[in-house]
């Protein structure tokens, strides 16, 4: 278990035991994280906030009933999902919304500058690497965003996207080797940066 | 086989770059998606807004919460039952409050005490975090001077004790039925009312004055007008311009106001209310209703909200059932209206002495024939 996840789940059980502070421990430490997860199943900052506004009075509310022993980072992103997946559902359901749909296809967007990236032959592979990672259902996009992001164990991202451990690895799995294709079949030139790039093995 | 980008990052353990080495394609491809996911792009929850999410929480959990903090509350009214000045020594009373904010923080010191029933029973009590409690009750006067508490009793005997504590905040509680005069360490006098708790740190920083207020006080506030004084209750943050104001913040009242002797204070919200803030100007009332979550600003120069710092009540076109909760505090009694009285809703106007003893004011509001009013302890029924 990571540093992290200690972290939490020792202010969890201090939290369930009766220590207010605990809840502010975890709140700073994943408000944030939350609130970007949260953004990307729904464009709607406000509904965003809300849900985790709720989440952490449910926490309040059902202190003495919550589970010592949970995986505390996936528990609150399952929960912010399913929040999140009734107020969209809710606000579906209101005509008026429905032009301005909140439902988000996990997109992912990058800052310019975000990757530190010497080589200019580099800038290529990213930039097809980025074409391909838009091409993915959200679904795929959620699931390696949950592993390599948010750090999640096969296990935590299972319990978040609902479904099995296993159907989680496969994914997870297969998501990757089809980016890896991509990057390595489509074009010459790009197969051979690659090759420019890392050099033959010796 | 060649191992391929995905049996790399397959493996629970490998996800960390450093582990990779960079001269492999299949390691540089794996390498590649974890930076690209781990720098999508979020979008950056500002200071304030996660301040907001916060204090939206604790405002809800604090209104949720049962009877907050009673395991506290036995402990106060052993203490209460000490007539003598008495330092108890650390670790009785736990605190909670690690917000960052100081606003926040002295709020919910204010409100632990208060849940805690501190202010309902007992000899009013001079609090430091968890170090120590200084019993009042034979105190006229409190003031705190530096690192000194000086305590003067009705004979003119002043008792001084040194502030022996490792945290920051001090706080005066005023059970009901009482009332009480302290001095702050920058000379600011407050008088509080009955059921009433006032947090402050015990030491002001250099550029600001806050304090935090849970039921009913009268500000005289020291003039320094590069040291701003604030004061927090859960409606609305008073700015202090000028020099001295009644705040009434009672947790169990309708309405929450300010009323201006002299000078200016600005009026902004506290927690999840909203109004306009607002500059008072001297002789203006604000009142704001909890439950239309409306601040209504007048001129009223006759009203006294102040009054009951000379032991008047001023009363104007009040409800029955406001003046009576204003008199069990102040008398420290629970008066009960028969329910066929449909009176609660009746409004009064006029002044009360509440010098006199509480069963001759009471004769005085309801009409005597029609009421039998019953007395048993602190109990008080009126049919």
């Amino acid at each position: 278990m990571s540093e992290q996840n200690v972290l939490y789940l020792t202010n969890w059980k201090l939290f369930i035991k009766g220590d207010d502070r605990a809840l502010r421990v975890m709140f700073d430490a994943l408000v944030e994280e939350l609130y970007t997860f949260g953004l990307h199943l729904c464009t709607d900052e406000e509904l965003v906030k809300d849900a985790i506004q709720d989440l952490f009075l449910d926490l309040t509310r059902y202190r003495a009933n919550l589970n010592p022993e949970v995986h505390v980072q996936a528990y609150l992103f399952s929960s912010l999902r399913r929040k999140l997946a009734l107020a969209i559902k809710r606000d579906l359901g209101n005509t008026q919304l429905r032009e301005q749909s909140a439902v988000h296809m996990f997109d992912f967007e990058w800052d310019p500058e975000t990757n530190f990236i010497q080589r200019e032959e580099e800038h290529v592979l990213y930039a097809k690497l980025r074409k391909e990672l838009a091409n993915l259902s959200a679904h795929q996009r959620e699931a390696l965003y949950l592993r390599f992001r948010a750090g999640l164990s096969y296990q935590e991202a299972a319990m978040v996207l609902d479904i099995s451990v296993a159907s989680c690895r496969t994914l997870i799995y297969r998501t990757v080797k089809q980016l890896r294709e991509k990057l390595e079949v489509t074009k010459e030139s790009i197969s051979s940066i690659l090759w420019l790039l890392t050099g033959p093995s010796k | 086989m060649e191992k391929k980008a995905e049996d790399y990052l397959d493996d629970e353990f490998n996800v960390e770059g450093h582990k990779y080495h960079p001269t492999d394609k299949q390691q540089w491809i794996a390498k590649a998606i974890v930076s690209l996911v781990r720098s999508v792009k979020g979008k950056p929850l500002s200071a304030p807004e996660k301040d907001e999410l916060w204090r939206n929480v604790t405002t809800r959990w604090e209104s949720e919460r049962p009877n907050a903090g009673s395991v506290l509350g036995r402990r106060y009214r052993l203490w209460g039952s000490a007539a003598a000045v008495i330092i108890v020594a650390a670790g009785l009373l736990l605190f909670r409050y690690y917000e960052d904010h100081s606003d926040e923080r002295l709020l919910n010191h204010a409100r632990r005490l208060h849940g805690a029933g501190a202010a309902t029973d007992g000899a009013p009590l001079l609090t430091f975090d968890q170090d120590a409690t200084i019993s009042l009750a034979n105190a006229s006067s409190i003031r705190i001077v530096g690192d000194t508490v000086e305590t003067t009793d009705e004979n003119g005997l002043t008792i001084r004790n040194t502030i022996q504590t490792r945290g920051d905040y001090a706080s005066m509680t005023v059970p009901y039925g009482q009332r009480t005069t302290i001095e702050l360490p920058d000379g600011t006098r407050v008088t509080l009312n009955a059921g009433s708790v006032l947090s402050f740190p015990h030491r002001f920083p250099e550029n600001k004055r806050e304090v935090s207020l849970i039921g009913e006080g009268f500000f005289e506030v020291a003039h320094q007008p590069d040291r701003p004084f604030y004061v927090y209750s859960e409606n609305m943050q008073v700015k202090v311009l000028g020099t001295s104001f009644n705040v009434s913040a009672y947790s169990d009242d309708e309405e929450a106001g300010a009323y201006l002797v002299e000078g200016k204070i600005e009026l902004t919200p506290m927690g999840a209310v909203r109004f306009k803030p607002r500059i008072l100007e001297k002789g203006t009332v604000a009142t704001f209703n909890k439950r239309q979550g409306q601040l209504d600003v007048n001129l009223n120069s006759l009203e006294n909200h102040a009054a009951w710092t000379q032991k008047r009540l001023v009363i104007r076109s009040a409800t029955l059932a406001s003046i009576l909760r204003k008199l069990e505090r102040f008398y420290n009694v629970e008066i009960t209206l028969a329910q066929h009285r449909a009176l609660g809703a009746d409004r009064f106007s006029g002044v009360l002495d509440l010098q006199r003893p509480l069963q001759a004011i009471l004769r005085d509001i309801l009409n005597v024939e029609a009421s039998e009013i019953k007395q048993k302890g602190r109990r008080i029924t009126i049919k």
